[in-house]
């Protein structure tokens, strides 16, 4: 491989990387895991880089790999059965990526400028894997509490995004 | 899934997101074949995935991640990371020729052993069991994520394939944990310090629920692979069969079933190895095993690592193995007991690649095709015989 190559991916790598890699955790949620995909995908790149085409745009590639690589993992992850519910539709066009991260740089900024206590149960309940009652017992607030901040939270996030109002509220929280 | 979790969708959605095993779940996946949860389900992602971006920020290091990718580019180990889930079963005869299996044993004479096999026999899984310091017994593998018990200010969480979990800032009083793999089981723990041990069937790792003092130590009894976060201040030590492995931050596997036999193999980094019997110390480099055997000079040598650790990778993987080590460690993973018939059949020798996940009778199959040893099930036990000559 020739330097001009090599340089080529080593910006690959390091433009993609970080991103690649929370994606994967996204779907994964073990951090181990994760790298090992993001790992597999660039060696992938790197074996093919020569037959790959240069002057295309490799980031719909990148982020192809990882989510067909970490929903294989999943589906390999307890037994041999496909989960087949979850049919992959990969969007092909750079330009969904693009909009994929400025999406995520929207939702970024919601996130970062929610109310605390809804950034709190936000948190526990996204990050932290916790249940609601968990969370809930955590923050010291009731398992209805937990509901409306995440409701809340989801809102603001939709507002932003689609500038859709979240108009499944009712359907979503029957009460028991 | 809970029935009452229906009533609330994005809890729902959220659990699954942070329980993506549950994705195997006949009523997670009939849920998501439903475009508008399906939707839902990604909606939810992207914002995990945008929460986690801002939560990882700079704690990922890509340049560091950089120069391991090249590491891994030009090291000699990586072609077992490559091997897929997809199971490959390969089983050749080695004591008399490598080829033998050409000459093309009968497919009847084959299928006559393997009639009547299904049985009760079955691969391992996750399975373990966590004892405390007081006796208190806690099976594990049951739960997705749940905490289990806390102790002194440490947080133990469980789940049934990530393992067990130990965390906890403050530095509360150490107590003695034991974890305990069964026959047919296997699990994976995370210790305070963040270190991974895989522990193999039928062997059991006891430490501290937190590390103090100058050295990291654990006892070991069986097989565990270890990957060791590095901290030059507080050396981890590895205590099998009267064997210490000392290490500041590494990869290796202890091989420690009987009490007079230990193998460590090293994958990445450095460790030292030292008998409780004597004072010389043995350090490895990457890709070398200690045999050591009690009374024996220890025996140092350049190894196939893969041979090594695949156990931990999900493989049965063999070169020129006594048929007796190749059953010792099949019946530690699927359960059973076995009978040898003729005086030679432990010795024959075999190479051996299999999914841990393969059917005992896939491999038996194998074994039998060789036209070298009829193997069959008799309940739990494996009557295994040499074949006539």
């Amino acid at each position: 491989m020739n330097k001009q190559k090599k340089d080529i991916f080593e910006n690959l790598f390091n433009t993609y990387y970080k991103d690649l890699y929370v994606y994967a955790l996204s779907f994964v949620r073990d951090e181990e895991e994760a790298k090992d995909i993001v790992t597999d995908v660039y060696e992938y790149v790197w074996k093919n880089f020569m037959r790959l085409d240069a002057s295309a745009s490799l980031r719909p590639l990148l982020y192809t790999l990882t989510r067909s690589r970490s929903l294989d993992f999943l589906r390999r992850e307890k037994s041999k059965e496909k989960f087949l519910a979850y049919q992959r539709t990969l969007p092909e066009a750079d330009e969904e990526y693009e909009e994929h991260e400025e999406l995520l740089a929207k939702a970024m900024r919601v996130i970062e400028n929610m109310p605390a206590q809804t950034a709190a149960v936000f948190r526990k309940c996204f990050f932290e894997k916790k249940k609601y009652q968990e969370a809930g017992d955590e923050l010291n607030i009731s398992i209805n509490t937990v509901r409306w901040h995440i409701t809340k939270a989801m809102s603001l996030l939709r507002e932003k995004l689609t500038g859709e109002e979240i108009v499944l509220l009712h359907t979503l929280f029957v009460k028991k | 899934m809970k029935v009452n979790e229906k009533n609330d969708q994005l809890e729902f959605v959220l659990n699954v997101l942070n329980h993506p095993e549950l994705l195997q779940d006949e009523y997670v996946r009939e849920w998501l074949s439903h475009a508008e949860n399906k939707k839902l389900y990604e909606e939810c992602r992207l914002y995990l995935e945008a929460g986690l971006k801002l939560e990882v920020g700079d704690s990922v290091d890509v340049r560091r991640e950089f120069e391991k990718f090249k590491r891994r580019m030009t090291s000699p180990t990586r072609v077992l990371y490559r091997w897929t889930a997809a199971v490959a079963v390969v089983v050749i005869l080695v004591a008399s020729g490598w080829w033998l299996m050409n000459e093309m044993p009968s497919r009847e004479s084959g299928r006559e052993v393997i009639v009547g096999m299904r049985s009760a026999v079955v691969p391992g899984k996750n399975q373990a069991v966590l004892v405390t310091e007081t006796g208190r017994e806690i099976v594990l593998g049951m739960s997705s994520g749940m905490r289990v018990m806390e102790e002194g200010g440490v947080n133990v969480t469980d789940d049934s394939t990530r393992g067990v979990r130990y965390s906890g800032t403050e530095v509360g009083e150490v107590r003695y944990h034991t974890l305990r793999v069964p026959k047919g089981g296997e699990y994976r723990i995370v210790l305070s310090d963040g270190t991974e041990v895989w522990l193999n069937s039928e062997s059991e790792l006891r430490y501290p629920t937190v590390f103090t003092g100058e050295r990291r130590v654990v006892e070991l009894k069986g097989e565990g692979y270890f990957s060791v976060t590095r901290d030059e201040r507080q050396p981890f030590i590895v205590v099998a069969s009267g064997v210490r492995t000392k290490v500041y931050g590494t990869e290796f596997n202890v091989k420690a079933y009987a009490d007079n036999k230990v193998d460590v193999t090293l994958v990445e980094g450095k460790v030292a190895v030292k008998r409780a019997s004597d004072d010389s110390e043995y350090a490895l480099t990457p890709g070398q095993n200690a045999h050591l055997e009690a009374g024996a000079v220890p025996l140092i040598e350049k190894v196939n690592v893969h041979k090594y650790i695949a156990w931990k990778e999900g493989y049965f993987y063999y070169e020129n193995e006594r048929l007796e080590v190749i059953v010792n460690d099949l019946k530690r993973w699927y359960d059973f007991d076995v009978v040898y018939v003729g005086s030679g059949v432990k010795d024959l020798r075999f190479e051996l690649w299999s999914g841990r996940d393969s059917d005992i009778d896939v491999i038996m199959g194998l074994l039998t095709k060789t036209n070298r040893v009829s193997v069959r099930l008799d309940g739990r036990t494996l009557i295994v015989s040499e074949r006539g000559k």
